[in-house]
């Protein structure tokens, strides 16, 4: 035993110890991140939007996800990681719903892992009448570009400032003419995209977690959006 | 009817082009395959090697049309993908590549997936059309991959309401106008 080099016991027990202290203060700084980041947890988030949580963790950090813990144990077969947010109210005279989901399942083959992810997260206002779909997003962001979602073609404005920053998808040139009226109202979005679905019934402002528009930088200013959101509402659907 | 040619399909969206990089390793390795086939009776001419002399140059040439074939077949993965492009319109899609062109209508498409594969050889994203015949189109290494699978995936769902009426909204004699106006 005495002929046993004391590296053999030493090294080990640092390797371990170095492991558990960068674990622990990884936890550490999330838990800081999740309390200085408390205006995106859901339950605040909710209330800067004038809107009642209706399904979800009020403590459910949308912009420091990993402190959910959930989140950070990840996904395994038959037990997926499910997050869904869901707010409701009409601050601005229109119905207004906040919603988020995020699910990740897990399926363990014999020479791969498969994952499925579902992800969606919006603002969107509803409009009285119905309307012409379209799609409004900005032509770059710093995170590369905005994937459209509907099968709408590129229309021009009329505003040559707002077609130099947005593509406009519609199929009636009196819609395209309204958002290049209404668009520069979501100036303050610009930094990392803006992205706009009307449906024909609602109008959205959709968002993502590691693309344009961000999350974070988004609801950074939830209260503008929400007011935005229902003008653009009214303006669209009466 | 169902539509069957670019013709039908409406106003152009986006056209999403192959790109380079989803070839991948398989760039490197079939353009080293490639340059072995070259290099190898090259060098057998100017300065041969003492293995090459002791295999003679039949030899030599027989490793290098190896080399070649095997090369040859490597890249044309990569080629393919590289050498192809989604027009991508209002009601359908047209996929062109290297083996021919598909056109495939709105209402062809039952559904899509975006599946992104990772493993040590790389990211490659798939998109993976199924087709209401129970055929299956697989699309690689296009660019804007998220935006080609989202607009697909509308095809299989209701039409908006401008694309084709539905209870939502139907566009008006003379054009739409926003209300109050």
């Amino acid at each position: 035993m005495s002929q046993v080099p004391i590296q053999s016991f030493l090294f080990p027990v640092l390797a371990l110890a170095a492991l558990l202290f960068f674990v622990v203060r990884q936890k550490k700084q999330l838990k800081s991140y999740d309390q200085q980041f408390s205006n995106y947890r859901a339950g605040e988030l909710a209330q800067r939007l004038g809107l009642t949580l209706v399904q979800g963790d009020p403590l459910f950090n949308l912009f420091i996800r990993h402190a959910n813990v959930d989140v950070q144990r990840g996904p395994a077969d038959n037990r997926p990681i499910h997050i869904e947010v869901r707010a409701q109210g009409s601050p601005h005279g229109v119905p207004l719903e906040f919603s988020y989901l995020y699910r990740v399942e897990q399926e363990t083959g014999f020479s791969q892992i498969t994952w499925r992810t579902w992800f969606d997260c919006r603002l969107s206002a509803q409009a009285r009448q119905p309307f012409p779909p379209f799609e409004a997003l900005s032509r770059s962001t710093p995170f590369g570009p905005i994937a459209q979602t509907q099968s709408l073609a590129p229309m021009p404005t009329g505003n040559p400032a707002v077609d130099q920053n947005y593509v406009v998808a519609t199929q009636e040139p009196g819609m395209a003419a309204l958002l290049g009226q209404v668009l520069p109202l979501f100036g303050a979005f610009q930094s990392s995209g803006v992205h706009l679905v009307g449906d024909g019934r609602s109008v959205a402002f959709v968002m993502k977690q590691d693309k344009g528009p961000l999350i974070a930088s988004t609801l950074y200013y939830a209260e503008t959006l929400g007011k935005e959101l229902s003008e653009l509402a009214r303006r669209v659907g009466g | 009817m169902g539509l069957g040619s670019p013709h039908d399909f409406g106003r152009r969206i986006t056209v999403h082009r192959g790109t380079f990089s989803a070839g991948g390793w398989a760039w490197y390795i079939g353009g080293l395959l490639l340059l072995a086939s070259v290099v190898g009776p090259l060098r057998a001419v100017v300065a041969p090697t003492p293995d090459q002399v002791r295999m003679g140059f039949d030899d030599v040439l027989l490793t290098a049309g190896a080399a070649l074939v095997l090369g040859l077949l490597v890249l044309i993965v990569p080629v393919l993908r590289w050498r192809q492009q989604v027009e991508l319109f209002e009601n359908g899609f047209v996929w062109t590549g290297l083996t021919g062109t598909r056109s495939i209508g709105r209402d062809q498409v039952r559904g899509v997936e975006l599946i992104r594969h990772r493993s040590k050889m790389g990211v490659r994203t798939e998109i993976k059309v199924t087709l209401t015949d129970g055929r299956r189109l697989s699309v690689s290494g296009v660019d804007q991959p998220e935006q080609l699978a989202n607009v697909i995936g509308t095809f299989g769902r209701p039409a908006p309401a401008a694309v084709a009426p539905t209870p939502g909204w139907s566009a008006p004699a003379g054009g739409w106008r926003p209300p109050g106006t």
